[in-house]
């Protein structure tokens, strides 16, 4: 191995952690016909772009991708090469919140600060596109006039430099010069209560857009290359800064183009500078959701991520694992023969004692149905499935399901359910066939049942539940990973080398990486009214899930009507979705009552161990508008527990017993 | 509680739940604490010691041993050396800083106090307690390294003096550096206090003896509080101490223990109490809380202070066979 084993392949996942080499290295792509993720970012279209995601998206490392030095790595150190068969150079502008933090100031924001930052931000482009071009000229191979250039450059400013610059070193000290002045004073007036004061050397967008123009012109091999401005992280920016990124977007012309990258919601607003008309979605710019597109693709995400996986392996040693499927390392719980293997997860039954779920149909049927002690003895025998606790245990399911409108049904019932359940142990699954197709639908439940019985956690395992639990973002796969392999290890396994990941190990690991997501992704604003909302729907889906008798299988969407919504609830919704708590799902759900289309929300799949709720795109659920508002909407949270309890009261005990006093949820 | 608590409340932990909550705590402490001397499969294997003869089912004395696992005090090595900085600047040289200003008449100048500390200084050995195989001589080097200090510093106890035949072919004992004003004795963990006690009786008197006006300072990383308040008493007097004070809560199965304050559900102090000490009594009859019955529950990256409960770090024989979680390496 070329490196210790005792490294965790998993532990780097972030972009801005790597180097332009180890981006370059590691960069994995989608394997369709059509492009891969260069061709979603789109670098050669003029057209310019928001490239939004989920954090951990992939985001950073695509613009990364696609910058001028991971470009230059590609082909040798050669940026102007690397530009001229590229037919583009992309310029990377992190926008660091330290840095547009200064210029930030409340709405409505003084022109005065406007106009501050506004020559600050493009100054800002021009140095990076500068330092930038200064590389490509030092290209051997690139013909280009320097002073010529220098001197167009220079005629673009209003005010021309005190200094007489002729080389590119002198300009990109005088740009860097200017920056520096600004910043101090701007620290400075900010100490002293005073607004800052220098001059405004160049008109807006005469730099951004006026300098790739002069390229072309005094460097002929690079007049097919556009100019791509890459600016990351534009939730940093305030409403009013990102005014004058929309105008820049507008007025964009020549051989510039803009890229812009953030979270879901990192878009502010999409007004310009002076009017404030918006910026038009297909005609001045194109949106694209990055998780979103990896979502509807599965798979081509999966191949995705398996490359990624792989790259990881290999990086570290893992040679012959880096080689081969990825699967066979991951222990699955095998469903064969109706999930018999789970018996071996679940304590040892103990003699002469009931299984746990068999102890609490007899406590029901007695305060139910007040059934005497030898009938309930005749119920629970009939139900018995000896030596398979999965099929024992769906019979329990589905009586309960079924559940027996009065004494005399109560016994039939049983053996009828105990009859099927015993067929399918043996093989018949015509004898079955109702269980079977009862089972078909809630098999992930009734597992989650059973678990919670026994007080065991539910385990997931398998690579391909590894996917699915990323939802698209390969950044919460590579956590889960990393977690997971160090379980495997502290379990004294030897992931990856010999033997398989125990499904414990992996079951520890995506609570570990469900822990991590759900503390990581703090939301400034509002956090606590976001996240006791998405606790409400987990505990919703848990409690309908561990029910008597669930209306909706492997439950994790929920539909609600947003236009009859409060604002707060909105606004909950949407800071859920934009930390990826909630995933939207753009097909929506018609409402059962007026078929007008609900919008619909998933639980993050990344969030789903936490309370052990299905992980799958399957059941979902219709939140009418005053229990989504009691969950949404800190105004409305004090009605929560009755409307909870109404909504959950016939799922969480037998039908006719009537309201409970005070259901548990769990 | 509000109504909305009520609602949300979470169903009763299980046994299961306890141990699972355990589990997931000893696999952080393992990473991060023990410097993984403890995977998953050495934990089972001292688990596996206790089988139901304290008179629990196996797995209700299995929980309590992990939960007694879980609540180790590891120092590693990274600690151990800001531990040693600490006993250095905290217990000697701020000190002896305040004395040599006092001295001066309350001198601020920091040209004269610095030239004053650096010759009481040089008129100062550090030694370890022990003999040059055990923990507190181990630790000198370390102690060393950490805080800068010169070799000539440091002596071993037979160093102390000088033997020289007289005349009559009497052997003459003798201080091998008369100009030497104080002695510093380190030691890792002061327990009972019996090791600082025997050294005050021997080394200690004899050095009293011939200098009456040596400074003597017994510093340790760890102390019971009875036990330093002992060592106080003994020769060494009131300039003995330790970083880490450890008050009674810190004797793990006593009525008042600190680790009982947020135990977790399924963790009864009585069973605790019977379980660790039932084993403790099989490993070592005559002190099976540890020695002094300090009931620690602490140990070094270099070794376990046999103060700790002996079912953490002792080891069976052929016909007693036990796996330790944290080994003490045992003077023989």
């Amino acid at each position: 191995m070329s490196r210790s084993s005792q490294e965790n392949p998993f532990d780097l996942n972030k972009a801005s952690d790597f180097t332009d080499q180890e981006i370059a290295e590691q960069w994995v792509d989608l394997a369709n016909s059509a492009g891969g993720l260069v061709d979603i970012l789109n670098p050669k279209s003029r057209m310019p772009m928001l490239l939004l995601g989920g954090k951990g998206s992939g985001k950073t490392h695509l613009m990364r991708y696609c910058s001028a030095p991971v470009q230059a790595a590609r082909y040798s150190g050669d940026v102007a090469q690397a530009a001229i068969a590229d037919g583009y150079l992309g310029i990377y502008i992190p926008l660091d919140a330290l840095n547009t933090d200064k210029f930030a100031r409340e709405e409505p924001v003084e022109d005065h600060w406007s106009l501050v930052f506004a020559h600050y931000f493009e100054l800002w482009l021009a140095t990076a596109l500068l330092a930038t071009i200064r590389d490509c000229a030092r290209s051997q191979s690139l013909v280009f006039s320097e002073p010529e250039f220098v001197g167009a450059v220079v005629e673009l400013f209003d005010i021309e430099p005190a200094v007489a610059l002729s080389s590119l070193d002198e300009l990109l000290d005088h740009f860097t010069r200017t920056r520096k002045n600004i910043d101090s004073v701007v620290n400075n007036s900010r100490l002293r209560g005073e607004r800052p004061l220098f001059d405004i050397t160049f008109s807006a967008g005469r730099l951004a857009f006026g300098m790739p123009e002069l390229v072309s012109r005094h460097a002929p091999d690079l007049r097919d290359v556009l100019f791509v401005y890459l600016i990351d992280e534009v939730e940093n920016l305030t409403a009013d800064q990102q005014r004058f990124l929309n105008s820049l977007i507008r007025y964009r012309r020549g051989s510039a183009t803009i890229r812009v990258g953030g979270r879901l919601y990192g878009m502010k607003t999409l007004e310009t500078t002076g009017s404030g008309e918006p910026i038009r979605l297909g005609a001045e710019f194109e949106r694209v959701v990055l998780d979103e597109i990896l979502r509807e693709q599965p798979e081509q995400y999966d191949g995705l991520v398996r490359r990624l996986v792989a790259k990881r392996l290999e990086r570290v040693g893992y040679a012959t694992a880096a080689l081969s499927s990825i699967d066979p390392y991951f222990e699955e719980v095998d469903n064969r023969d109706y999930w018999r293997s789970v018996d071996r997860h679940l304590p040892k039954p103990k003699e002469n004692q009931l299984a746990p779920y068999h102890r609490k149909l007899a406590t029901d049927l007695k305060s139910n149905l007040d059934l005497d002690d030898l009938t309930i003895t005749t119920i629970i025998d009939a139900l018995q499935v000896p030596n398979h606790r999965f099929l024992e245990k769906a019979a329990a399911f589905q009586y309960r399901k079924s559940w027996p409108a009065n004494l005399d049904g109560a016994a039939s019932l049983a053996i009828e359910v105990g009859n099927q359940a015993r067929a399918l142990d043996q093989g018949d699954r015509d004898a079955g066939s109702d269980l079977a197709n009862l089972i078909s639908h809630f098999s992930s439940d009734i597992l989650a049942q059973l678990f919670h019985d026994y007080a065991r956690r539910l385990p997931y395992a398998g690579f391909a539940t590894m996917v699915e639990l990323s939802q698209g973002i390969t950044r919460n796969l590579l956590v889960n990973l990393k977690h997971i392999f160090r379980r495997s290890r502290f379990a004294g396994e030897e992931p990856f080398i010999s033997g398989v990941i125990s499904i414990k190990s992996q079951s520890d690991g995506v609570r570990d990486g469900a822990s991590w997501f759900w503390e990581d992704a703090q939301p400034p604003s509002g956090g606590l009214q976001v996240r006791d909302a998405v606790e409400s729907i987990a505990v919703l889906f848990r409690t309908v899930r561990l029910s008597h008798s669930p209306s909706e299988c492997a439950l994790c969407a929920f539909s609600v009507p947003l236009d009859a919504l409060s604002e707060n609830s909105r606004r909950t919704l949407s800071v859920a979705e934009n930390w990826s708590y909630l995933v939207k799902l753009q097909e929506g759900r018609r409402n059962k009552n007026s078929k007008r289309i609900d919008a619909l929300y998933q639980l993050g799949p990344m969030l789903a161990p936490r309370w052990e709720v299905s992980e799958h795109r399957r059941g979902t659920i219709e939140l009418q508008q005053d229990l989504a508002n009691a969950i949404l909407d800190p105004a409305h949270r004090a009605e929560l527990p009755n409307l909870m309890r109404k909504r959950l009261a016939r799922l969480i005990a037998p039908s006719d017993s009537g309201l409970p006093t005070n259901p548990r949820l769990i | 509680m509000t109504e909305i608590d009520e609602l949300w409340a979470a169903e009763e932990e299980t046994p299961e739940q306890t141990w699972e909550m355990l589990r997931v705590r000893i696999t952080v402490l393992n990473e991060r604490v023990w410097e993984n001397r403890n995977q998953w499969p050495q934990v089972e294997a001292w688990l596996e010691n206790f089988d139901g003869r304290a008179g629990f089912a196996p797995e209700v004395e299995q929980l309590h041993a992990l939960f007694l696992l879980s609540q180790f005090l590891f120092i590693g090595s990274a600690e151990t050396r800001v531990l040693l900085q600490s006993v250095y600047r905290d217990l000697f040289l701020i000190p002896l800083i305040q004395e040599v200003r006092a001295t001066l008449g309350g001198c601020r100048d920091p040209l004269i106090v610095e030239a004053a500390v650096n010759e009481a200084l040089a008129k100062t050995r550090f030694l370890g307690v022990g003999n040059p195989s055990e923990s507190g001589v181990h630790l000198l080097y370390y102690f060393r390294q950490e805080n800068r200090l010169g070799k000539s510093l440091f002596l071993d106890s037979a160093a102390v003096f000088m033997s020289t035949l007289d005349e009559e072919g009497k052997i003459n004992r003798a201080l091998a550096d008369p100009d030497v004003e104080r002695y510093i004795f380190v030691d890792d963990v002061c327990g009972s206090g019996d090791t600082a006690v025997n050294y005050s009786d021997g080394i200690v008197t004899e050095l009293l003896a011939l200098k009456p006006d040596a400074k003597l300072h017994y510093l340790a990383m760890f102390a019971t509080r009875q036990g330093i308040e002992k060592v106080r008493s003994t020769k060494f007097g009131v300039g003995s101490a330790a970083v880490f004070e450890l008050d009674d809560s810190y004797r793990c199965l006593s009525p008042g223990a600190r680790i009982l304050l947020d135990a977790p559900p399924h963790i009864n102090a009585a069973t605790l109490e019977k379980v660790a000490m039932s084993y403790g009594a099989l490993l070592r009859p005559e002190f099976p809380g540890g020695w002094g019955d300090n009931q620690l529950l602490l140990g070094f990256q270099h070794n376990t202070p046999d103060n700790s409960l002996p079912i953490m770090w002792a080891e069976g024989d052929a016909s007693r066979p036990w796996t330790p979680a944290f080994k003490r390496y045992a003077k023989l």
